[in-house]
């Protein structure tokens, strides 16, 4: 069968863990030094999946995953990386509120360059809950009720926990649409 | 890494429009400060904030050039001392919110004048504590004095900023994944912006490495041929150059470059331009297929990232070319896509033209299915690869010895049809024998040029009636058979009337340490692509006493997953300049779950058991030879009739069997226990106590 490959974006204001999730998710990494002025890394996971459930055609896709970084709220990521992308993951760390707030701008960004896409909301570092922090989400609304965001997840980079779970269930998402 | 280096200074990024000048470039590297990079200790921080403050204060802009090259240092210094600082934080971040919603541009100097020493004083008293948020509060003030900077004076700025951003960056990318790093990069894409505007060859100059990096791979191939040719440099064919030199009045080096920069394109890619995925590619048979996805994606990045920042404002012209060294990556745009050629040496202008033209009616003919790719290949028309592949085909070196006659011959031929049939009559002969030659000799190199393992060596052919007689030097004796054995296969597919005269010749060359070690590498990162591939390759070279040589060996450890160790080893043993290979490896042992079960007090194989359940475990045994059994016999301590000797007795005649199938005994242990498999309870049936249970061991 042939090689089918899709990219996705992790999107997210600097220092919410994008790098870390991706580290957890791909376990083999391209070495990641080339393009930290450019702003870009790409990492590469082939997803296997399971051929049976309906809709989808292939056992496996690779992804291709673009971790737009380094630019933080005081600078955009140059929209062009954000194109032609089938999926994202949004990013924001439970622990500090504003990149919560700033969700909601990102998805737009995103998804006016990608209409067509799917989406998934990270809230990171949910380890820190156990540790008793408290959480508002509040500020989310817009952002669950967006109809390209398929999922909202609380991760963990530090733990692994629904690492794989939310970037699984993004690429059975993209292959459905 | 000093080989590379040696080739940087080589490097141009070029642009359809103006050239950019060397010389300036030059002179900024030379300039930049060598400490820029350096972690300095926790004490100087008080020095460190001074020099930030500074910094944010604005304190004439000549004060910033000298300090520029000191903030990442000084950054690094903050975050030591800021590191997980709550009363900071406390402290910190309601001045700062204040100050903040005030007009900053009013405000700037009180703002830094505020902050400043608060955040010596807390830097000073508090150590290391709440690192996150501290730099949360700092970037609100940070970039807003930056910025206001920026307004105020961006030309100046820029100007001032110019030399160091290359340095800076070099820098940044020495530290890697450092949180610094990570944020500098942000504050520096906003001075970069500024500075490209004023000043474009820094910018150039300060990509680079960074292009470098991604195609070092290729890279490597052109430095390795190098390196082969100063190490035989006095050889005769060594002396010839240097004769050479000397006429020509031109350096040994720049002969050596010119002999390796032979034109030769590695890799076609055909690359769908918003998300970098490929829809094609050719490689030739040497580069793995593996990174291309990540080569077209970065490629892709950097595409956008030129025209983002370096193009974009001057006119609409494209990247399309990048040089590096004596590689380069050929980019042709189109609507929906681009395509990428990585090759070697000088580009002939009759190669650009067949690239463009092939793209052109690459694109013309797809246009649907290439403006639809959706990253699935197996909607890609195979003509798309078959061209590219002609790419690669029309781009691979041909070395002959009459390279010039010959290589016009195909022109000839073009323009006979054009004029007419009339003097064709008369040529024909000629041409037929001109073609047949030319044909046979560019297959036999080629042969060898495009093996991976003989393509450093030169080796040449040239037809003598009916023999093609193969001339050249390699560093071992199994290479000089593998050419002849590529060089007969493929000049015997066009006449096999012709036969090979092996001339080459097996010399010791005692092989570079460092490019062996590549090598090795290289070989290694290959097995490590695969699932469950982790292997750790060393290299040493060894006085053996016992043949009074030095001996290269690698030693491997890792694991090697479902991959036979033999195949890891004969790659490694084909290298040049390696000689032995220790490995220490760990393969992953299947699991057999498969038990046997017996009757009270017997040792007896049920008969089906035998065939539905043995059979399976002797196919394993020989499908995996590096694979042992260890074959456990149970009698639980309770079983009428049981007992050590019955456990074992059970184990004994299962090895027997396994025996009987050809299975080598050393292979097989058999031992016996009173008792029952770990998962066996006291609610499993009795029966399943006794068993015959299986393991592979190593
Ligand atoms: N406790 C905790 N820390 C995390 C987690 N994920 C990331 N971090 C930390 O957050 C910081 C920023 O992470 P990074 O992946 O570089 O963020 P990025 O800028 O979005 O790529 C690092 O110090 C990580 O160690 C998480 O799930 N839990
Ligand atoms: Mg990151």
């Amino acid at each position: 069968m042939a090689k089918v490959s899709k990219k996705i974006c992790l999107v997210g204001d600097f220092g919410v863990g994008k790098t870390s999730l991706i580290r957890r998710f791909v376990d083999r990494q391209f070495d990641d030094r080339y393009l930290s002025t450019v702003g870009v890394k790409i990492s590469r996971k082939l997803v296997e999946l399971d051929p049976s459930l309906p809709d989808i055609a292939t056992s496996e896709v690779q992804l291709l995953i673009w971790d737009l970084e380094g630019r933080n709220k005081f600078k955009a990521i140059v929209p062009s990386y954000l194109q032609g992308a089938r999926g994202a993951i949004l990013v924001a760390d439970i622990s500090r509120p504003g990149t919560l707030r700033s969700l909601e701008e990102h998805l737009d960004q995103f998804c006016t360059i990608n209409p067509k896409s799917k989406v998934m909301v990270a809230l990171n570092k949910a380890d820190l809950l156990n540790e008793g922090l408290p959480i508002d989400t509040s500020s989310l609304k817009a952002v669950d009720d967006h109809s390209q965001v398929v999922k909202r997840y609380f991760t963990s980079a530090k733990t692994g926990d629904q690492v794989d779970d939310l970037f699984v269930r993004l690429t059975y998402q993209m292959l459905r649409s | 890494m000093s080989t590379t280096d040696s080739v940087d200074s080589n490097s141009a990024i070029k642009r359809s429009s103006d050239t950019t000048s060397q010389d300036s470039i030059a002179q900024n590297f030379t300039e930049s400060s060598p400490e820029n990079g350096e972690i300095q200790s926790v004490e100087d921080g008080e020095d460190a904030l001074e020099q930030l403050r500074v910094l944010l204060l604005g304190n004439g802009i000549s004060h910033l050039e000298n300090q520029m090259g000191n903030m990442q240092g000084s950054l690094n210094k903050v975050e030591h001392v800021l590191f997980d600082s709550q009363e900071l934080l406390d402290r910190l971040v309601p001045i700062g919110v204040e100050l903040i919603s005030r007009e900053i541009s009013e405000s700037r100097d009180e703002m830094c004048d505020v902050l400043a020493p608060i955040i010596d004083r807390l830097i000073y008293e508090r150590g290391k504590e709440d690192l996150e948020s501290m730099g949360e509060a700092i970037s609100l003030a940070l970039p807003s004095a930056i910025q206001a900077q920026i307004e105020s004076s961006p030309e100046t700025l820029a100007r001032v900023l110019g030399p160091e951003i290359s340095a800076a960056i070099r820098t940044q990318m020495d530290l890697k994944h450092g949180a610094i790093a990570e944020a500098i990069a942000a504050e520096m894409g906003e001075a970069i912006q500024r500075q490209i505007e004023l000043d474009r060859d820094v910018m150039v100059d300060a990509l680079y490495p960074i292009i470098g990096g991604t195609i070092n791979k290729y890279l490597q191939e052109v430095i390795n041929d190098i390196n082969e040719k100063v190490s035989d440099s006095l050889s005769p064919e060594g002396i010839k150059r240097k004769v050479r030199a000397r006429m020509q009045g031109v350096s040994e080096a720049e002969l050596i470059l010119r002999e390796s920069s032979r034109f030769s394109a590695r890799a076609a890619f055909l690359i769908h331009k918003e998300s970098g995925l490929v829809i094609a590619e050719a490689q030739s048979e040497d580069a793995e297929s593996l990174e291309s996805d990540m080569l077209a994606g970065m490629l892709t990045a950097i595409r956008s990232f030129a025209a983002d920042c370096v193009i974009a404002d001057d006119g609409g012209s494209e990247l399309n070319e990048i040089e590096y060294g004596s590689s380069r990556i050929l980019l042709e745009v189109a609507g929906y896509c681009y395509v990428a050629v990585i090759a070697s040496g000088e580009v002939p202008k009759v190669y650009l033209h067949k690239l463009r033209n092939t793209f052109g009616s690459l694109v013309q003919n797809y246009r649907k299915e290439i403006s639809e790719f959706e990253g699935d290949l197996g909607t890609v028309p195979e003509d798309v690869t078959t061209r590219l592949s002609w790419l690669i085909e029309q781009g691979s070196s041909k070395e002959k010895k009459n390279s010039d006659d010959k290589e016009s011959f195909p022109v000839v031929t073009w323009a006979l049809g054009g004029i007419g049939v009339a003097i064709v009559g008369l040529f024909g002969f000629f041409s037929y024998q001109n073609y047949r030659v030319n044909q046979l000799e560019t297959a036999a190199i080629e042969s060898v040029a495009q093996d991976p393992t003989l393509g450093l060596y030169n080796l040449t052919a040239a037809l003598d009636g009916d023999r093609m007689v193969m001339r050249g030097r390699v560093p071992s004796d199994n290479l000089r058979i593998l050419a002849e054995h590529r060089m007969t296969t493929a000049v015997g597919a066009i006449d096999d009337g012709i036969a090979v005269d092996n001339q080459v010749r097996a010399v010791n060359v005692p092989p570079n340490p460092t490019a062996v070690a590549a090598e090795v590498h290289r070989t290694i990162q290959l097995f490590n692509q695969r699932e469950g591939v982790n292997l750790d390759p060393a290299y040493r070279l060894r006085y053996d006493p016992a043949s009074d040589t030095t001996q290269g060996e690698v030693t491997v450890n890792g694991s090697v997953g479902a991959v036979p160790v033999s195949e890891v080893r004969s790659a490694l043993a084909t290298i040049p300049g390696v000689d032995q290979v220790v490995t220490n490896l760990e393969p992953i042992m299947p699991k057999i779950g498969t038990r046997l079960y017996f009757s009270v007090g017997s040792a007896n194989v049920v008969t089906i058991d035998r065939q539905v359940k043995l059979t399976p475990i002797s196919n394993l045994l020989k499908r995996s030879p590096q694979v042992r059994l260890k074959i456990i016999g149970y009698s639980p301590s309770d079983e009428t009739g049981g007992g050590q000797g019955l456990a074992l007795e059970r184990s004994r005649l299962v090895r027997q069997d396994l025996i009987e199938r050809g299975i080598a005994p050393n292979r097989l242990e058999a031992e016996g226990r009173v008792g029952v498999p770990e998962d066996v309870t006291a609610t499993s049936p009795d029966w399943a106590g006794r068993s015959v249970a299986f393991q592979a061991i190593p």
